[in-house]
């Protein structure tokens, strides 16, 4: 797992993790955490409104590389429900929680302050999308800037 | 929880004089003029209509009563007051979230329930991407 994919870009170090779980941690409660081969993986559970179902999310992030990816695994969010596409989702069904190219998100920003709250928003905005049928959060479709 | 308390106690209330009427309409009069405010209750099936909607009613919010989630609540308030009232009122709420955040008024409990007491850790902005 020596590998770097980008020599020019900055990549999470095994310290970088473990300060990222620190933080997650001082925050937010672990269902569980592993960290096996170069891979971090944290379970926690989240409910965007106190009425809200817990949602059990997962978060994924490799030694060597920037990216981060939010997975909502219970109940699993795919990206299709009841024929309908659901909105801001990658194609590996984890969130799309920022645009890259407005920088609002770099790899040694904290996961408890960015991404953890931001996945908090996308699952309360999702579940007024299966209520209403409309995605009220904005966001950025293409190059389609839609405001909230 | 004042509210729902009187709406409680209104539904009982009711409920009871229902249940000693014998099937019979009782008399509720105008409390401020002369007035019989039930006087059409003995036209045909309206008095019967009326003990059907206040049983499915008291049905409906002693199910809203026991209630925990969105998902269900909103079932059952779409069932009573119909889709395009209840999703404008979810909407409104939605609407009211997304100022706060525009506003950097949102916050997030440890919990990941979202608000505006700035309780936890405050929502920074962000852009969601992707094709809708």
């Amino acid at each position: 797992m020596g590998y770097v994919r980008f020599n020019r870009t900055k990549h999470y170090t095994f310290s970088e993790l473990l300060k990222q779980i620190r933080e997650v941690e001082r925050f937010f409660k672990l269902e569980n955490k592993s960290i096996k081969r170069g891979k971090v993986e944290l379970i926690l559970k989240i409910k965007p409104t106190e009425l809200s179902i817990e949602y059990t999310i997962k978060i994924v992030a490799r030694i060597n590389y920037n990216k981060v990816g939010i997975f909502v695994i219970s109940p699993k969010v795919e990206r299709y429900e009841n024929g309908k596409k659901v909105p801001h989702l990658y194609l590996d069904d984890s969130l799309c929680l920022y645009y890259p190219r407005y920088h609002e998100w770099k790899y040694t920003d904290s996961w408890a302050e960015t991404l953890i709250p931001w996945a908090s928003l996308w699952l309360f905005y999702y579940e007024i999308w299966q209520e209403t049928g409309e995605w009220l959060g904005g966001g950025i479709h293409g190059d389609k800037v839609i405001s909230f | 929880m004042a509210i729902r308390f009187t709406l409680f106690s209104f539904f009982e209330y009711v409920n009871s004089l229902i249940s000693q009427s014998g099937g019979v309409p009782f008399v509720v009069k105008n409390p401020v003029v002369d007035e019989v405010l039930t006087e059409k209750w003995s036209e045909g099936n309206n008095y019967k209509d009326f003990v059907s909607m206040m049983n499915a009613l008291t049905s409906d919010v002693k199910a809203l009563r026991g209630f925990s989630t969105n998902t269900d609540t909103n079932k059952i308030v779409k069932k009573m007051f119909g889709e395009t009232i209840t999703n404008a009122v979810i909407t409104d709420y939605a609407r009211r979230i997304s100022e706060a955040r525009v506003n950097g008024n949102l916050a997030v409990k440890s919990n990941g329930v979202l608000n505006t007491d700035k309780a936890g850790i405050s929502v920074k902005k962000n852009t969601f991407y992707g094709d809708i």
